[in-house]
């Protein structure tokens, strides 16, 4: 009950902050997330985010939390929205490189006791289709037999518009709808448009070979879906390029009763972390590396709370592999529904060490990733000390969607 | 007459090339990668003008004279194709 107050509370924030919407809501270690762009991996939504982030974190454990992530491109275009215009969305494109979040933490009774806040900055990211130039003067040279069937309409559609009018507007209407709309299939058309845009196909003197043995190949063809197919294939492509970001979180905790609450910090981590394609995506598994170092300092929980006293490195060399992808069609070939992650940590505690603890330690790590519906995602994570032989596993939830409402009908919260 | 074709590119990048066709012939070709507008000085009615580009965001193409089908039209991202014939 509490959560679902406390998701429509997100719900109505979200819908002051636009539709497209990351929402993530932990139900154990794990967060529950909700995303604008399902495309990614899995494992790359896990490392940036380009919209806003609602996170309730360890709901079922007494760390329970509400986080909020955005940035500050995407807070200032909600206030105003011509900095939606191509022009200004290229010039604040380091805006949107940015993350910020903040967090509250509170205990079993709801009652507050502690707050987190962190930023985010994407030194390098590649995958961002959306600014880039280059990758839609390369998608447009992609669509050269399109485009040519498109001015072979034209030009038949002027050399025919005198003589019968009625028929080109028509012609014009129905090509129109068969190039642009995704359930428009060729079959729909009426038999004497049909019959006309077949004989611009195979005039051998327009060039459209390849048009012609797409429709030899399928004569229902839906050509917004063949138009469709080469922009995904493509930006599938792009998501093999590289993302490395850099980050900052602290949290602190606030203990004392009642309106007097003391202010301590316990945890700073300041981290970076890489991701990188590693084979062409038109492989059935597709593979990501994926690096990571932190540096974080901890307050020791035997020590007064403001005394941060444990000081640990990690690197987390990984590969993420994705398993399967769903779909036949290249449009839908870059949408992965099994990912497997596997890495290896590396610790060095450079502070004074426990009785019997090491400096340096090691864990190896996997996360098997599975969309179950969807945008839905289950991942299991599983944690191995070698030294000790003890493992750590769980379980979690992950869900992305494309827009808040069709989050909330998702999460049974919506009408 | 003369046609403005007014392109607007949101959320994203795009790209858009405009051709101006008559009798089977190519009378003026624009072509842009940013917001803008695109001039036709020369448009005679039944003229066709053919679009065809792609954004990754979304957008709004409008011409300021009478054209089938009417605009403003929507686009969305991915690729897109229009033929509009001038006059109608």
């Amino acid at each position: 009950m509490i959560l679902k107050r406390y998701l429509l509370g997100a719900a109505a924030l979200l819908s002051v902050l636009g539709t497209s919407a990351q929402v993530s809501v932990d139900t154990g270690r794990r967060p529950f997330i909700i995303t604008a762009d399902s495309l990614a991996s899995g494992n790359y939504k896990d490392v940036f985010t380009s919209f806003f982030q609602l996170a309730f974190n360890d709901i079922a454990g007494p760390g329970k939390g509400i986080a909020f992530a955005s940035n500050p491109y995407a807070m200032m275009a909600k206030s105003n929205p011509a900095l939606l215009v191509d022009t200004n969305y290229v010039k604040y494109r380091h805006l949107r490189d940015l993350n910020f979040n903040v967090g509250v933490s509170v205990d079993s009774l709801w009652h507050l006791n502690g707050f987190s806040a962190g930023l985010k900055y994407a030194i390098v990211n590649k995958r961002d289709v959306s600014i880039s130039r280059k990758f839609i003067g390369e998608n447009i040279r992609n669509t050269s037999q399109l485009k040519n069937f498109n001015r072979q309409v034209a030009i038949w559609l002027s050399r025919n518009i005198a003589r019968d009018a009625a028929f080109a507007e028509l012609l014009n209407t129905k090509v129109n709808l068969w190039e642009n709309n995704d359930t428009f299939s060729f079959s729909m058309m009426p038999a004497d448009v049909r019959d006309t845009v077949m004989a611009i196909i195979n005039n051998p003197d327009n060039g459209l070979d390849t048009m012609a043995k797409l429709m030899k190949d399928d004569p229902n063809l839906i050509f917004k879906k063949t138009s469709d197919g080469i922009y995904k294939e493509l930006e599938g492509r792009w998501q093999n390029k590289p993302l490395w970001i850099v980050a900052a979180n602290s949290s602190f905790s606030a203990e004392g009763s009642g309106n007097l609450k003391a202010i301590s910090p316990n945890n700073v981590m300041v981290y970076s972390e890489f991701l990188a394609g590693l084979n062409d995506p038109k492989y059935k598994i597709k593979w990501d590396l994926d690096l990571l170092a932190s540096y974080s300092m901890v307050s020791d929980s035997s020590l007064p709370r403001e005394n941060i006293e444990v000081h640990k490195f990690e690197f987390r060399p990984g590969f993420n592999f994705v398993l399967k992808s769903s779909g036949t069609t290249s449009a839908e070939a870059s949408k992965p529904y099994l990912e497997f992650k596997i890495s290896g940590s590396y610790f060095h505690t450079f502070s004074a060490l426990a009785p019997g603890q090491k400096a340096d330690d090691n864990t190896i790590n996997g996360e098997l990733r599975l969309r179950i519906y969807q945008d839905i995602w289950v991942p299991v994570s599983i944690t191995w000390d070698p030294a000790s032989g003890n493992v750590f596993g769980y379980l979690s939830v992950k869900a992305n969607f494309t827009a808040l409402n069709n989050a909330m009908k998702k999460l049974g919260l919506g009408s | 007459m003369q046609a403005n074709v007014s392109i607007v590119f949101l959320n994203g990048v795009g790209q858009v090339e405009a051709e101006l066709i008559r009798n089977g012939n190519s009378i003026d070709m624009r072509a842009t990668d940013k917001t803008g507008t695109l001039q036709f000085p020369d448009v005679l009615d039944e003229d066709i003008i053919s679009l065809n580009g792609a954004c990754t965001g979304n957008g709004e193409i409008m011409i300021d004279i009478p054209v089938l089908p009417p605009s403003p039209v929507n686009i969305q991202t991915g690729n897109f194709f229009l033929n509009f014939i001038v006059g109608k």
